[in-house]
């Protein structure tokens, strides 16, 4: 600490020629404090850059001369950037510079906590319509609204919390855990089919069943009532129909594929355009510009970090591969195979409650294009609930 | 009884007194040595320094002595001290 306030307070070193002691004690006698006295011949001392000229008449009360050797301290340094005035404007537009952005949110961390459906990315695209994204100033950050609109806006969050700390802004995020989904018992409901077919087995766990294995039912009966007689009291009971009603079904999936088609394909050529962004702003480095027509793109994003702090500055790269339209001949196997993929997504989307027990497919061409029909027959639960409105 | 522990007591409250007028000598190993009440250097070298100290002097010898602080009353050493010495 004296070494700080002696550099800041400016310093010189001296040296004294001719019975140093004497010049020592006068000085220690008029207060003068001398510091750092390195045995000599000759003596040499420190002292404060504007006590310097006090110990020119000690000097000659002591009879010894003194001689300057050494300045330093701060305001000899400034004057010595005086001859460098670019480095001094420079350094003063550093700090300016530094002053200035520390007004403005430069990185946003997120951290989720128990996350299964929310990610970050969620959470950074809703700040982004509060405006809240790199770059935005400081002041404008409302954390106790933003924690209320994130809670808003996403109710699967048990807890939040927004925090700016300097010039990061830190989100904490806690999901809940939902509870099991509990099934719908209430009201009175019947069951219908929700397709046409032959009943091979009957689960009625409540209502009373209207049909039974062997029968044929087709799409919207009714297939298991929730009124049910009390013959005791002579009544109609209203329950909640529920049950499974296996039925031999049949479902028809029509496919087409054609022979000829029109792919796109990479030309084999490539644009690489780069920028940088900073605070959300991006400045193009590339003067090349995207094809016109198709193209296939794809994006590289590096944020540059101090340590572990990220900087809301990245560079960016973006591949341009364009695209040009070739027509290819497909063989018919190969038109099957596509065919038999888009089916099996079709049966997929289908959701078929049971299994299936056959698959049979018929294909024929026609035109150029591959048609191809597939019948499935299953075995599936058709019962589907129906509410009986009270109104 | 009374006596004695007057008796006691005196010696307590002329040392004090007498602290309080004479100079004082700090030691810290024998690396640093501060002086409180010092009236000026008679002798400065980098073997041998001689301080007045009261109505005695001091002479400090050693390697490397170097005085750090030069106050008006005080003054403080530093090097490689071999030996004390109060000549009257």
């Amino acid at each position: 600490m004296p070494k700080l306030t002696r550099w800041l307070v400016g310093w010189v070193r001296f040296t004294v020629k001719n019975g140093g002691e004497r010049f020592l004690n006068s000085c220690a006698r008029k207060g003068v404090l001398l510091w750092d006295i390195r045995p000599g011949p000759p003596i040499s001392c420190c002292i404060r850059a504007s006590s310097y000229r006090d110990l020119r008449p000690i000097a000659r009360q002591a009879k010894v001369k003194i001689r300057l050797q050494k300045k330093a301290g701060l305001k000899r340094r400034i004057w010595a950037l005086k001859k460098r005035p670019g480095l001094v404007i420079g350094a003063i537009l550093c700090l300016l510079n530094l002053w200035y952005l520390s007004h403005f949110l430069w990185t946003i961390n997120i951290q989720m906590q128990g996350a299964e459906t929310l990610t970050p990315q969620k959470i950074e695209e809703t700040l982004k319509q509060l405006g809240i994204t790199s770059g935005t100033p400081k002041e404008e950050i409302p954390t106790g609204k933003v924690q209320a609109h994130l809670m808003d806006a996403f109710p699967e969050i048990s807890w939040v919390t927004v925090n700016d700390r300097g010039c990061n802004l830190e989100i904490h995020v806690t999901e809940k855990s939902n509870a099991p989904a509990v099934e719908d018992k209430t009201g009175w409901c019947h069951l219908r089919a929700k397709c046409s077919g032959v009943i091979t087995r009957t689960e009625v766990f409540a209502g009373k069943a209207l049909v039974k294995a062997g029968d044929g039912v087709y799409e919207g009966q009714l297939l298991v009532s929730s009124a049910v007689v009390d013959h005791e009291r002579e009544f109609y009971q209203m329950t909640h129909a529920s049950g499974k009603i296996y039925a031999d079904t049949k479902h028809v999936l029509k496919e087409q594929v054609p022979l000829s088609t029109e792919i796109s394909e990479e030309d084999g050529s490539m644009i690489v355009r780069r920028g940088l962004r900073i605070f959300g702003i991006q400045i193009p480095l590339s003067f090349s510009l995207p094809p016109q027509g198709e193209a296939r793109h794809e994006f590289e994003s590096q944020t540059l970090a101090a340590g572990n702090t990220a900087l809301p500055v990245s560079l960016e790269k973006e591949k341009i591969y364009p695209l040009k339209k070739v027509s290819v001949e497909r063989t018919e196997e190969q038109a099957m195979a596509e065919a038999d993929r888009l089916l099996s997504e079709q049966e997929e989307q289908a959701n078929i409650d049971g299994k299936i027990l056959k698959r049979e497919d018929q294909s024929k061409i026609e035109n150029g294009v591959l048609f191809v029909e597939r019948t499935l027959n299953c075995e599936e639960n058709i019962a589907e609930e129906v509410k009986i409105s009270v109104d | 009884m009374k006596r004695k522990k007057r008796a006691n007591k005196e010696p307590f409250r002329i040392n004090v007194v007498e602290m309080a007028m004479q100079p004082r000598l700090e030691i810290f190993g024998n690396r640093e040595l501060v002086i409180d009440g010092c009236t000026g250097v008679l002798e400065y070298s980098a073997e041998k320094i001689r301080v007045r100290y009261g109505r005695m002097v001091l002479q400090i010898s050693g390697r490397n002595l170097k005085i750090s602080n030069l106050g008006a009353k005080s003054l403080s050493v530093t090097g490689f001290f071999t030996g004390f010495e109060f000549l009257s």
